[in-house]
């Protein structure tokens, strides 16, 4: 980190930013919901929050959405069908991303990147304004953020905050964060003391990220390789309920099925692209009833490999971000962070 | 797509007739609160039998919607007589689907059940059969539509693809699964007594979202675990015979029951 990059945001000006932001994009962030967190939108004068534990459903819920109109279709009096894209949208701007979420959206980019680029995800991902935020504590007991390299992960987003008391440390990373932050504060560089305090609570904050793996995620696909005709699949398998909470909850899974939808008049309809995973029942089975893979212990596997293996080595980027959300929110507690412990022991 | 559709002559309309049997017709009462769609579902289906909305009785249908259990003895002839007339049967319900709520009595015998509900009197009590039975347990249901009660979008999109000569499409995943993807804080993880995870979807999960657990009104999806649902009760605090308490409501029919029985303990009130 180099200080000159570091300028100092009050935090009263958060509301400043929120105002400067909602001139060009529909401005969210994290809001309780339930026991949990949700993404809402954010007016100016809605209180920021700056210490909340992760979201329950990741951002791709708004880059990729759950349910999406590719579009629409309707058949005219003359019999010609004509095809409508969907409107254009506001762009996003997202307040306090954690460093778990900033890398599933990289993750999420390199898979809608490859192939045939998806245009609708991309570009809601360029015009994307993002506001990192530095984790002090692990959200949530599963969390192996550090283990997996994305507890400081900074890209991509366009401004980086270190919440450090009355004032935010805010970095710099892209033009665009430059011309916002200059519209919002007088650019004045963090303080000397500023600085040694973020130094310091840097430091420390090791102590409250435990590391949980003995080996570096780079090594994971050969460890997983090793560990293929394991028993552990089966033993965790036993309690799975394939009820595709892990696949859902995850920042990187990007899994999704296409339906069409029309009225009973059948002269107009939606084509819709819909979340679904591999641990979801009939994800596997295609035409005639065939299950390609059939069996939670290989359905289990496979979400592991894809994770660990399959996306390292076609994305070059590890697909767990280690925010814990799976096992978090899995009703059994089946735990993506066990299984790369155990894999990683017979390595 | 050259050709323009025509409209369809009037008397080409398919016929479709409702019947009901052992339920609360509210299935019934769910057709007639389409309004907005219901000049459009008239438009493409001609309704020949419907007590609820019309006083015309016919029996030249080519579908019929089934409501309700099979309880009485004469239930059983009647349903073999609709069977016989229509060209497609299609069960409405968890009652028609699953057994239901009727099915809760299973588990005693006609003559247990006159003593606990009637005080052991029988004269003007009907005759029951041993079993409150889904419509498919007699005779052949070419498809289903499940829910307590049924949903009215998926009634018209099952319309809609019979009309169109597809298959209607049947979610074989849990409730867990839209559930999520609603964004509903899990209903086990606020210690309630919920199925979803081994209850069908296809209700995009409107109980939780309201705060009431999942009842599995759908029936199980393609690949439950039920070992593993008592699990999740354990996990959360909630003992697992609590679990089979909350499926014994809709899914207790005998064929249904056996599996969820065999995985966890029994109810402590039957």
């Amino acid at each position: 980190m180099t200080e000159r990059d570091v300028y100092r945001l009050p935090r009263e000006r958060l509301g400043a930013l929120v105002a400067r932001l909602e001139r060009d994009y529909r401005v969210l962030g994290p809001a309780p919901r339930g026991d949990t967190y949700a993404w809402e939108e954010l007016r100016p004068g809605d209180p920021v929050s700056l210490d909340y534990p992760t979201t329950m459903l990741p951002l791709r819920a708004l880059l990729a959405p759950q349910r999406e109109v590719l579009f629409t279709f309707r058949r005219g009096d003359d019999g010609e069908v004509a095809f409508d894209p969907p409107a254009d949208e506001r762009p996003l701007a997202l307040l306090g991303v954690h460093g778990c979420d900033l890398t599933g959206l990289r993750v999420l980019r390199a898979f809608h990147d490859s192939g045939t680029r998806d245009r609708l995800v991309t570009n809601r991902l360029d015009r994307a304004f993002i506001v990192g935020l530095a984790c002090w504590v692990p959200c949530l007991g599963e969390a192996f953020c550090r283990d997996m390299g994305s507890l400081d992960n900074e890209i991509p987003a366009d401004l980086y905050a270190w919440d450090i008391g009355d004032v935010l440390l805010v970095k710099v990373l892209t033009n665009r964060g430059r011309d916002v932050l200059t519209e919002v504060t007088p650019m004045e560089a963090a303080t000397a003391e500023e600085v040694v305090t973020l130094r310091r609570r840097l430091r420390v904050r090791l102590e409250a990220f435990p590391q949980h793996l003995k080996f570096a995620p780079e090594r994971l696909p050969i460890a997983l390789e090793a560990a293929e005709g394991d028993l552990l699949w089966d033993a965790n398998a036993d309690r799975c309920l394939s009820c595709g909470r892990c696949n859902l909850v995850c920042p990187t899974c990007t899994c999704f099925d296409v339906t069409d939808a029309s009225p009973l008049d059948g002269r107009t309809g939606v084509r819709v692209r819909t979340w679904t995973g591999c641990q979801v029942t009939g994800f596997s089975r295609v035409a005639g009833g065939h299950d390609f893979r059939p069996g939670r212990a290989q359905q289990l596997r496979y979400r592991i490999f894809r994770k660990g293996k399959y996306m390292p080595e076609r994305y070059g980027m590890v697909g767990c971000t280690g925010c814990g959300r799976c096992p978090h929110h899995c009703p059994t507690r089946i735990s993506i962070r066990e299984i790369f412990r155990q894999v990683g022991g017979t390595a | 797509m050259a050709n323009p559709s025509p409209a369809p002559a009037p008397q080409a309309l398919p016929k479709a007739a409702f019947f009901s049997f052992a339920s609360c017709e509210g299935c019934q009462l769910q057709v007639l609160s389409i309004e907005d769609q219901l000049l459009t579902l008239l438009g493409a289906v001609e309704i020949v039998n419907f007590r609820e909305a019309i006083d015309d009785r016919r029996d030249d249908y080519d579908i019929a919607f089934i409501e309700g259990s099979l309880v009485r003895p004469e239930d059983i002839e009647e349903i073999q007589q609709i069977r016989k007339r229509a060209r497609i049967l299609i069960a409405i319900g968890a009652c028609a689907c699953l057994g239901g709520v009727n099915a809760i009595r299973n588990k005693r015998t006609p003559a247990q059940l006159a003593r606990e509900v009637y005080d052991g009197r029988q004269d003007g009590v009907f005759k029951t059969l041993s079993d409150a039975s889904p419509v498919r347990s007699v005779v052949q249901v070419d498809y289903e539509l499940r829910g307590c009660p049924i949903d009215r979008d998926e009634l018209l999109e099952t319309l809609r693809s019979l009309l169109a000569g597809t298959v209607p499409y049947v979610p074989p995943f849990a409730v867990c699964v839209q559930c999520t993807m609603r964004g509903t804080p899990c209903m086990l993880e606020r210690g309630l007594p919920c199925v979803g995870s081994v209850a069908r979807a296809g209700c995009e999960a409107i109980c939780p979202a309201f705060g009431a657990p999942c009842e599995a009104c759908r029936g199980v999806h393609d690949s439950p675990n039920f070992e593993a649902l008592g699990e999740a009760f354990f996990r959360h605090g909630l003992p697992r015979y609590v679990a089979a308490e909350k499926l014994q409501l809709f899914n207790n029919y005998k064929e249904i029951r056996e599996p969820w029985e065999k995985a966890l303990p029994s109810p402590s009130i039957t």
